[in-house]
């Protein structure tokens, strides 16, 4: 189990650890792609001169 | 366009299935070469520097084991890899790739080699040490020792795999949402109920906002960087620990970018007390350090000072006041305020102290 999984284990019944966790990273990599892809962001700290 | 940012995350992303794809013996090879290719497509002048430098540096330290001038090796090696790292960041124009990392893991080699705790590494270590994509461009800066066990414990293992991947994911939502997004977008509200504050105020909130914005992003990045490691089977050493519970300034630097604290703990502040006895020097050089590593300018200067200051007050705090008969849930709660409110001063004062001068 990933650390997630196991922290969503702690708060909901098995059943609904599998799907909670499906719904989770789906979420996190559509809002993460809309966000990469927006423009709006500023990812500062790498170390990248002159780009 | 793609930004870089993404870009090299997704190129570092690919060298997981290129290590798994290769046999176990050359598989951290197959990395070193895909990280050669994809730095040179994006920056054939540092890729050139970095190869080079990871190339001749072994040759260097064997020469001077060879000869029994070590001292000579050391220096020679160190003052190049400085002096490329100075010319790189004055000279504008160049697309200049993970400089500021490589060169810190380059020095540490040295270091360490020149310390007498490390034999002069083999070609084929160091080149795959020191061409590691997934750590290339935010760290951590971390110890060839610790990355040549873990490649010799290296195994597949679907748990470390699958963890390693949600932190990946979870990385770069914490840098590209919450970091890059959410916070500024939150704080651009909270600023537009100060426009009457005094221009000092509200220089430092925005410093302050930048500093949780800084720590989402960062240490997403880092999260990225090191889950695309343990996917490709080499756990490595962290860069936060819970930054945000630090009960002061000095509990706070042992918390963020611990990589680079440590760095200069082992190579600035050691040997400068060693050589001193002094440890306020130790400080003073091991916070230039750090500053000038981020910005080779008199603002770093400044907030270099601004922090040992901040260390020097908080060791008499701690030496004089009793704080420890503050109830627990005072010291929890004020203490990383304070923290955040000395880093995020260092902006407006060191900007007015710069007009000063």
């Amino acid at each position: 189990m990933t650390p997630l999984a196991k922290l969503l284990a702690r708060v909901m019944p098995a059943p609904l650890v599998g799907p909670s966790l499906s719904v989770i990273y789906a979420a996190a990599m559509a809002t993460t792609l809309l966000a990469a892809g927006s423009g709006q962001v500023d990812i500062i700290y790498v170390d990248v001169q002159a780009r | 366009m793609i930004e870089t940012a993404t870009l090299l995350m997704l190129l570092a992303l690919l060298a997981v299935p290129i290590a798994w794809a290769l046999p176990p013996a050359l598989a951290l090879d197959g990395v070193a070469l895909w990280t050669t290719v994809s730095l040179a497509a994006l920056a054939p002048a540092s890729t050139a520097w970095l190869v080079g430098a990871a190339v001749l540096t072994p040759a260097a330290l064997d020469a001077g084991d060879r000869t029994g001038q070590r001292d000579i090796a050391a220096a020679i090696t160190a003052s190049v890899l400085i002096s490329a790292f100075v010319a790189a960041r004055l000279t504008p124009g160049i697309a200049w790739i993970g400089g500021a990392f490589f060169t810190l893991r380059h020095l540490h080699v040295v270091g360490d080699w020149w310390m007498g705790r490390l034999a002069a590494p083999r070609l084929r270590a160091h080149l795959r040490y020191q061409l590691f994509l997934p750590v290339m461009f935010t760290g951590p800066i971390h110890r060839i020792q610790t990355f040549e066990r873990q490649a010799l414990r290296r195994r597949w293992g679907a748990q470390e795999f699958f963890d390693g991947l949600e932190r990946s994911l979870l990385g770069a939502l914490s840098a590209f949402v919450v970091g890059g997004w959410l916070v500024r977008r939150a704080g651009g509200v909270l600023m537009r109920g100060t426009s009457d504050f005094p221009a000092f105020a509200r220089e430092w909130m925005y410093s302050a906002i930048d500093w949780v914005a800084l720590y989402f992003v960062f240490a997403g990045l880092t999260s990225v960087a090191l889950g695309i490691a343990l996917m490709i089977g080499l756990k490595l050493e962290e860069n936060f620990n819970r930054p945000w519970e630090a009960r002061n300034l000095l509990d706070f630097w042992l918390r963020w970018h611990m990589s680079l604290t440590s760095w200069c703990r082992d190579y600035v502040f050691r040997p400068v007390m060693a050589l001193t006895r002094s440890a306020l020097a130790g400080l003073i050089a091991a916070m230039l350090a750090i500053g000038l590593w981020h910005e080779f300018s008199l603002y770093y200067v400044l907030w270099s000072i601004w922090q040992v200051l901040g260390i020097v007050i908080t060791r008499a705090t701690l030496r004089y006041v009793p704080v420890g008969s503050c109830p627990k849930w005072l010291r929890a709660s004020g203490g990383p305020l304070i923290v955040l409110g000395w880093l995020s001063a260092a902006r407006p004062v060191c900007s007015r102290l710069l007009e000063l001068l």
